[in-house]
Parts: C-alpha cells; sequence; structure tokens
C-alpha cells in the first residue's frame, strides 16, 4: 500500500495478518480499478509522464494532450496485461509513451496542412530515431528527479518553511554561512535543519523506492 | 480541474524541480555520515559534549548580597535567573545564602517562586537558578498608582489588587502550613506578572518554626539546617512592614508576624502608604513598637478606601499579636467576604453599611440608587415591626432586621426629604430595580422582599413589574410564606400568563399552605422534606432548606433526618446513598463510608450535617471533594481512609479546623511532609496501609 509522507516508517508486511498483505499500487489499479488507486496512480504518474515527454522535446501543450492519452491507454490497458515486476512496468510505460508520442505526431500529420508537413515529418523522423534504450534513460532520468522531488513534496509538511528553504539553498550549493546570513540564523542552526531535512528525505525516497519500484 | 488549469500545473510543476535531488535518489539513511547525525541529536549531543551550562545574558538586579542576573541555561534550552552571592565571602554568608535557595526550593507553591538549581559556579561562588519571573515587583505597581500613573491605575484597580493580596495570601498560608515563617513580605518582595502572575520571593529572612516533630523524611524542612543561626540579635525586617515583636530583636517571631506584614502590605495597596510613619528609622521602629497607626482614611483623601477594607488592615496591624487574625486564610476569607459584597468582621457593620453592601452586591449602582437604598431602608423598619407583632420564627434574619428597625426610625424624618427626591426621581429607580430583578439571588430573602415591595410600588412598566412579581413570589416561597405566594401568584395570573415553573410554584403552595396554622410557622421537618423532594429542579429549592436552617430549628438527629436524606439528595445529583446513623456510649456517629457523596454544603456557610452534631464520622472511600466538605463540623473521632483529596497537603489543616481528636487514618497515602504533621495534629487512632 502506499502511504504519504506523514507517515513515519514505511509500512511493513505484518506476518500475522494476510488481508493486509501488501500489494503495489500497480497491482492495486490491475486488480480493483478502484478510483482511489486510480487517482493515486494519476497523482504519481501523470507527471511523470509528461516529464518523459517533455524530454522528448514535445512542445508543452501537445505534452498535455499526450500525456492524457498515456494515462488513458493505461487505464484501458492495464488490467489484462502481465507485468511481471515493476522494472518491467516502467519499461512498458516508457514503450507506450513512445507509441503514443509517435501515433500523436503521425495523425497530426496526416490531418495537417502541406505548408506544415515538411517541418512535422522532419519532427517524425527524429523520433522514429530515438531508439526504445534511449527513451528508457530518459525515463530513468526523469523517474530518479520524480521520484526525488515527490518524495520532498511528501516530507514538506513535517518542516517549517525555513526548514526546507534552508534545505534547498544548501542544495544548490549556498554555504551554510550565506544561508545563515540570509535567514539570520545560528550556522549551527542551519545545519541542523539542514541535516534534518535531508535525513527525512533520504528516508522518504527510500521508502518511495520500495512502494513503487 | 480544466485542461488549462491541469496543463498550467503540470508545466509549472516539472519546471519548479529541483534537479540537484536526484543525486539523493540512491542515498542510504543507514549511511549519513556521524557528523551529520550527531547535529540531528542536537539534545543529546549537548548533553554528552557538555560545556559551561549557563552563559549570562544580562543583569537583572544586583543588591545585597546578591546579583541577579539573566542566564540561558544550554541544557535545557531556557532562560532562568540566577542569584550568585556575590558578597558572602566567609563560608558562613555564603551558606546564608544557600539556605535562602534550600528553603524556598521546598515550597512548592504556585505563587513562590520555584527554584531549579543550587552549586558551585566555577570560581568557588555559589548561584541558584529559579524561574524568570517577568514583570513589576509590586514596590513599583504600588509607586505607580502613588503618582497617578494613568496607565496603572487602569491596570491596577482595586480589585486588581485584591485578587493580588489573595494570592500572596495563599502563599503566605501554605509556608505557615510548612512551619515557614517569610517575615520579610513587603511590596518589594513581590512580583506581579502581566497574566495575574503573583510571586512571594526573597525568603531571606524565613524561618522554620521549631516543632516536636522529629523526621527524617526528605522535604521536611529542618529548622536547624535551614534557619540563620548566625546573626542573633539583629533587626531584620523592613520598618514599616515589620511587626512590633520583629523591633525587639528577641521577640517571639510566630505566624501572627506575618500577619501584621500581610496587614501593612494590605493598608499599602489601600492608601499607597506606609501604616506607621517617623522622620528617620529610629522613629518609625519607635511608632511601630507603640503601634502607632495611621488610620486609611487620614492618608487617602482622593482615595476612596472601603472601610471594611480598612477595618481588616487595621485588625491584621494590631500590636498584640493576640488581637490579629490567627492566620492568613482568615485574612483572605474577609477580603473575599468584602468581594461578594458582605461586611467584612473587622468592620463594626452597622445596618445601614449591610443595607447598603447587600444592595452593591445585587448590581453595581451609582449614586442615585443610594436614595432609593434609603427608601428601602425605611420600609425595611416597618416590615420588621411587622414580623415583631407575629410569632417570630426566623429568628437569625429577624434579629437583623430588628435592630434595622430602631435605626430607620431614628433617621426616618432625616431621610424623608431624600426618599421624596427619589420617588421623583423615578427614572433611575426603575432602571435600578430592572437591575436588580434582573439578578437572581435567593441568598436573602428577607432583605430582597422588602426592596422588591418598594420597588413594585413605584413600577408600572410591565415588562419589570411582571420580573418583580416573580421574584417576589419565588422569595416568599423560599421562607415558607405560602399563602402570600399564593396571592402574589395569583396576582401575576391575572395579567400575565404563567409559565410552568410558576404554576408548579403555585401548585406547591396550596398543597403546602394547609399544612401550616399560618404563613409565620415552619414546615415540620418531614413536610420540608417532602416539599424538597417534589421539585428538586427548582432552582431555588436548595434555599428553602437553607432559609430554614438559618432559623436554627432545635432539632433532634432523629427529627432531622428525613431532611438530611433529600438534601444530600438534591446536593449531589439525585444520589440516594445509606445513611448509617448509630448512637454511641460517646454520641452520634454517622458511617458514609464507601457512600458516593460529594459534597455536604449547601451554601458556603451551611454543612448539611451540622445538626446532627455528631461525635464521630466516617467518611473513608467517599468521592468527598475535599476535606473542607467538613468545614463548621465539629468531630471528635474521624475516619478517612482511602480518600484521593485534591490537597492532601492541607489536612491537618482541616483536621484542626474541625476539631479531630482521634483520627483514623491511611497516613502513607498522604505526602510524606504532612504525615508528621497529621500525626501532630490529632492522636491517631490507628494507621491503616492503603
Amino acid at each position: 500500500m502506499y502511504t504519504n509522507g506523514m507517515s513515519e516508517e514505511p509500512t511493513t508486511q505484518t506476518e500475522d495478518d494476510p488481508d493486509r498483505t501488501r500489494a503495489t499500487l500497480i497491482q492495486r489499479v490491475q486488480n480493483q480499478r478502484d478510483e482511489a488507486s486510480w487517482a493515486e496512480f494519476d497523482r504519481i504518474y501523470r507527471r511523470y509522464v509528461y516529464a518523459i515527454i517533455r524530454g522528448m522535446n514535445i512542445s508543452g501543450h501537445d505534452a498535455d494532450d499526450i500525456t492524457q492519452t498515456v494515462l488513458l491507454n493505461m487505464w484501458n490497458k492495464l488490467p489484462e496485461t502481465e507485468i511481471e515486476n515493476i522494472q518491467r512496468f516502467r519499461s512498458w510505460l516508457a514503450r507506450i509513451t513512445k507509441n503514443t508520442v509517435i501515433n500523436f505526431i503521425r495523425k497530426r500529420t496526416s490531418d495537417a496542412d502541406r505548408v506544415h508537413r515538411a517541418g512535422q515529418e522532419e519532427d517524425l523522423t527524429y523520433l522514429k530515431t530515438i531508439e526504445l534504450p534511449d527513451i528508457e534513460k530518459i525515463a530513468e532520468k526523469e523517474w530518479k528527479l520524480h521520484l526525488t522531488n515527490l518524495a520532498l513534496e511528501n516530507i514538506e509538511p513535517l518542516f517549517s518553511g525555513h526548514a526546507i528553504e534552508v534545505f534547498r539553498l544548501s542544495l544548490e550549493g549556498l554555504d551554510i554561512k550565506t544561508i545563515a546570513n540570509q535567514f539570520d540564523l545560528q550556522e549551527n542552526s542551519v545545519y541542523r535543519l539542514r541535516n534534518r531535512v535531508k535525513e527525512r528525505l533520504i528516508i522518504e525516497i527510500e521508502h518511495l523506492r520500495e512502494e513503487l519500484e | 480541474m480544466s485542461d488549462k488549469d491541469r496543463h498550467l500545473d503540470l508545466e509549472n510543476h516539472l519546471n519548479s524541480r529541483n534537479e540537484f535531488l536526484s543525486n539523493l535518489y540512491d542515498a542510504k539513511s543507514s549511511e549519513i555520515p556521524d557528523a551529520e547525525k550527531a547535529s540531528l541529536l542536537p539534545i543529546l549531543t549537548t548533553l554528552e559534549t557538555s560545556s559551561e551550562r549557563y552563559q549570562e545574558v544580562e543583569l537583572i538586579a544586583k543588591g545585597g548580597e546578591k546579583r541577579i542576573t539573566r542566564v540561558m541555561d544550554h541544557r535545557l534550552n531556557r532562560h532562568v535567573a540566577m542569584a550568585r552571592a556575590v558578597k558572602a565571602v566567609s563560608r558562613q554568608g555564603q551558606e546564608q545564602f544557600l539556605r535562602e535557595a534550600r528553603l524556598e526550593a521546598n515550597l512548592a507553591h504556585p505563587n513562590i517562586v520555584p527554584v531549579y538549581n543550587m552549586g558551585i559556579d566555577p570560581d568557588g561562588v555559589p548561584f541558584f537558578t529559579m524561574e524568570l519571573i517577568p514583570g513589576d515587583s509590586l514596590k513599583t505597581v504600588i509607586n505607580k498608582l502613588r503618582n497617578h500613573d494613568k496607565d496603572y491605575l487602569e491596570r491596577y484597580p482595586l480589585s486588581v489588587l485584591l485578587s493580588m493580596f489573595l494570592k500572596i495570601c495563599d502563599a503566605i498560608a501554605y509556608a505557615h502550613s510548612r512551619q515557614v515563617i517569610h517575615l520579610d513580605i513587603k511590596p518589594d518582595n513581590i512580583r506581579v506578572g502581566e497574566f495575574g502572575e503573583v510571586y512571594v520571593c526573597d525568603w531571606g529572612l524565613a524561618r522554620v518554626l521549631h516543632t516536636d516533630i522529629e523526621s527524617l523524611d526528605t522535604g521536611t524542612l529542618d529548622g536547624d539546617i535551614l534557619n540563620d543561626m548566625t546573626q542573633t540579635g539583629m533587626l531584620k525586617g523592613t520598618p514599616g512592614f515589620m511587626a512590633p515583636e520583629q523591633t525587639d530583636a528577641h521577640g517571639e517571631k510566630t505566624v501572627r508576624t506575618d500577619i501584621y506584614a500581610l496587614g501593612a502590605l494590605l493598608y499599602n495597596m489601600l492608601t499607597y502608604q506606609l501604616p506607621v510613619v517617623g522622620k528617620s528609622g529610629n522613629e518609625l521602629i519607635e511608632n511601630t513598637r507603640c503601634g502607632k497607626i495611621i488610620p486609611p482614611h487620614a492618608r487617602g483623601k482622593s482615595l476612596a478606601i472601603p472601610k471594611g477594607l480598612a477595618a481588616v488592615a487595621l485588625k491584621a496591624l494590631a500590636l498584640d499579636p493576640d488581637d490579629r487574625y490567627s492566620s492568613a486564610s482568615e485574612i483572605q476569607e474577609e477580603i473575599v467576604r468584602y468581594l461578594s459584597g458582605y461586611p467584612t468582621r473587622a468592620e463594626a457593620a452597622s445596618p445601614f453599611s449591610q443595607l447598603g453592601l447587600l444592595i452593591q452586591r445585587h448590581s453595581k449602582i451609582a449614586s442615585l440608587t443610594i436614595l432609593f437604598l434609603i427608601l428601602a431602608f425605611g420600609i425595611i423598619g416597618t416590615y420588621s415591626l411587622i414580623l415583631q407583632q407575629k410569632k417570630a420564627q426566623l429568628v437569625a434574619a429577624n434579629r437583623q432586621a430588628l435592630s434595622a428597625q430602631q435605626t430607620a426610625e431614628q433617621n426616618l424624618q432625616l431621610y424623608q426629604n431624600k426618599v421624596q427626591e427619589a420617588l421623583e426621581l423615578n427614572s433611575d429607580l426603575r432602571s435600578s430595580a430592572i437591575n436588580s430583578a434582573n439578578i437572581k439571588n435567593f441568598n436573602d430573602p428577607l432583605n430582597r422582599l422588602p426592596i422588591l415591595n418598594i420597588a413594585l410600588k413605584n413600577i408600572n412598566d410591565s415588562d419589570t413589574k411582571w420580573k418583580l412579581l416573580r421574584d417576589k413570589a419565588q422569595q416568599l416561597f423560599i421562607v415558607q410564606r405560602f399563602n402570600e405566594t399564593i396571592q402574589c401568584l395569583e396576582e401575576f395570573g391575572a395579567k400575565w400568563n404563567m409559565d410552568h415553573r410558576m404554576t408548579e410554584l403555585l401548585e406547591l403552595s396550596r398543597k403546602y399552605a394547609p399544612l401550616k396554622s399560618s404563613d409565620d410557622d415552619l414546615l415540620s421537618t418531614k413536610d420540608l422534606a417532602h416539599l424538597l423532594r417534589e421539585s428538586p429542579n427548582q432552582s431555588y429549592i436548595i434555599h428553602v432548606y437553607n432559609a430554614y436552617m438559618l432559623t436554627e430549628p432545635s432539632l433532634s438527629a432523629e427529627e432531622y433526618l428525613p431532611l438530611l436524606k433529600v438534601i444530600l439528595s438534591l446536593l449531589n445529583h439525585g444520589l440516594k446513598e445509606p445513611l448509617d446513623l448509630q448512637h454511641k456510649p460517646e454520641g452520634l456517629h454517622l458511617n458514609l463510608s464507601g457512600t458516593r457523596y460529594t459534597t455536604f454544603k449547601s451554601d458556603p456557610t451551611l454543612n448539611v450535617l451540622t445538626p446532627l452534631n455528631l461525635h464521630s464520622l466516617d467518611i473513608s472511600h467517599t468521592q468527598l471533594l475535599g476535606l473542607n466538605e467538613l468545614n463548621r463540623l465539629k468531630i471528635k473521632e474521624l475516619r478517612m481512609v482511602g480518600l484521593d483529596l485534591p490537597k492532601p497537603y492541607a489536612v491537618p489543616y482541616h483536621l484542626k479546623n474541625i476539631g479531630v481528636e482521634k483520627l483514623t487514618i491511611d497516613l502513607s497515602r498522604y505526602p510524606q511532609n504532612a504525615q508528621p504533621r497529621i500525626r501532630d495534629a490529632v492522636e491517631l487512632l490507628e494507621e491503616i496501609d492503603p
């Protein structure tokens, strides 16, 4: 079960309670198709899919439409698709995304005005040259970025605005002293704040990876 | 979410992602470096790398022996006040300094500054730390008041000063219960915070009174260690606040020495001046010794000093300790009496001031209303004449009315004109009558009734009139004047609709009136018990009982028992528990053990068990709210096992009050330091382990 960032401990399987055996989000979506699971799925994957598509140099507006189509496709296909493990799910997702993008451009090309055709053919050619491993590379990079940002989003409510801001600035490479000046804080307070957020974030990332991978 | 919004959201989100974060993707929580880990456990790390615990922040005060600073306590991460014995060079001086802290640390009371820690600092100077008290000293407050500081006059009206005084009395009463006398109570040693905090400070002169108890319990104050033995034969205290016996180095200091200072403090709050004057310190002390107290009214020309309070201060300031109040709680009771609008005991209250106070406690009335009171006063006289002609049964109240009558007659002529004036000022009269009608007060029907009668005669406003009539009916009912109640309600019913409460009142009156030969008679206890049982929900029903008890009926225990059962049930939310009353050779014994009664008081001054004249009582395993439920009782033998009392340390005080001589108690249930004092207060019959 996916738990949100407010929980302190990763959800663990309890041996004496078989009903609470954990099903991954994907399994829940596959098996039950309940709305809550879908909402959760949407929350986690919509942004990710959008990020992949934008990573393929598709304009923002098109990317939104394509993302919608990808999610619809998955909603249709997931229940019948056999996915042995989550690694497979992500490459499946990347494949569906790539195909949807190609189909989208192709459809746009056949509909569109001749004047623009040449340029769009170019796009298509470019897209066709992208091999699946490349997409998987994009997908992999985006996944790391997506998951870590999701983790930070999850833990934000646990900390003061100060703490999160201090942490962000230190990520950007600002030194403790500068940050301390900026916030009118003691240096050791900045150090402590940064480390507290960092520690909690790492735990959250571990937890999300356990949940989603 | 519309498509556009969703798109914007996705795009914004994409752009706000932090690229650096993905570096943490493979981080392991088990691999966080130690240095970073340490900063995650700041408290533990601070304690482990213990450096200097206290760091001075600023000076708060300097004086006498010590220097008080605000310091940061790094261990607890808070600011505290630290006193350092800077001037005490000799070891005796240092001991004396620590003595105060040790003593104060053992007085745990909300109005006494808590001491946190004591020790010797790296420079070898003894110190102690205590709570950092914000705010002014009372001396500052009174100085500002004397100088007509507008802000302070607004913040500290007399009522606020008095509530502070009550808290000071609390602290002193507690200290006295621990056998500690302060000996230097004065405004300078009292700190007041912004939110009503009041702290009695500076216990440097305090003494532990020697008692016969030999006890090595921790927490017991040992006078042999804590008392200052080094400076015998020296005058200590603050002239103006120190009692006459303190001006004599060898005078005996007792609890009443503090009472004198409390009196001086009250005097100071009322007049902003010292009670004694003198051109020099010696003259001041000489005047103290002779008891030359300047009467408060001679001090405050621009001040309205309530007579009742002035009388309390003067009584506490009596030259002879035996003439003063015997305890801080006794002064406290006086202040409470004043605040609730009753004359203080110290004030030899004339019927005039009693009536004045009576009206004052019904409403805050301006000068015009006083005229109304004068009018009321005349009527009380006539009313009590009528009462006198009849067979006077309501003895206690009548006594009061009779003396009022005499005074009233003498003054009748004098007030005639003012009465006329008051009548002409009908509108003001009406407003005060409305005030009076809106306030429910069933405590004093005999004084209330004449006022209601005047008001009814002079008021035609129907909205007020029906309230007054309803009030009158209830007051008449409370003093069992059922026929008059019926008359009153019929008058009411002719004009207005009666609500169900009034209908019930009418029915009850009609039912119980025939049981007596006239309104002047009182119901038998059996009939009265019936009556109480019949309308348990009426708000005035307890007052019917109270009014009856105020006539001081002489009743045998058997006669009283049915009434007792009902009133106990009324007071305890309908609870009905068996009353096990036994005649023993020494007297009556009441066994209430295991009952669920929580209270025995029908009024702060009335205990429903009093009429039984018990010799012994068993309240074991009851759910009594506190031993003050036994106030007003005189009991020789008490058994109290398995009680959970809210103020266990006050047990000896209550035992003395009740006059208990023999006690059965599970002593180990009580605080260790209270145990010897319980043993001391009574003869322990039996000790039972809980």
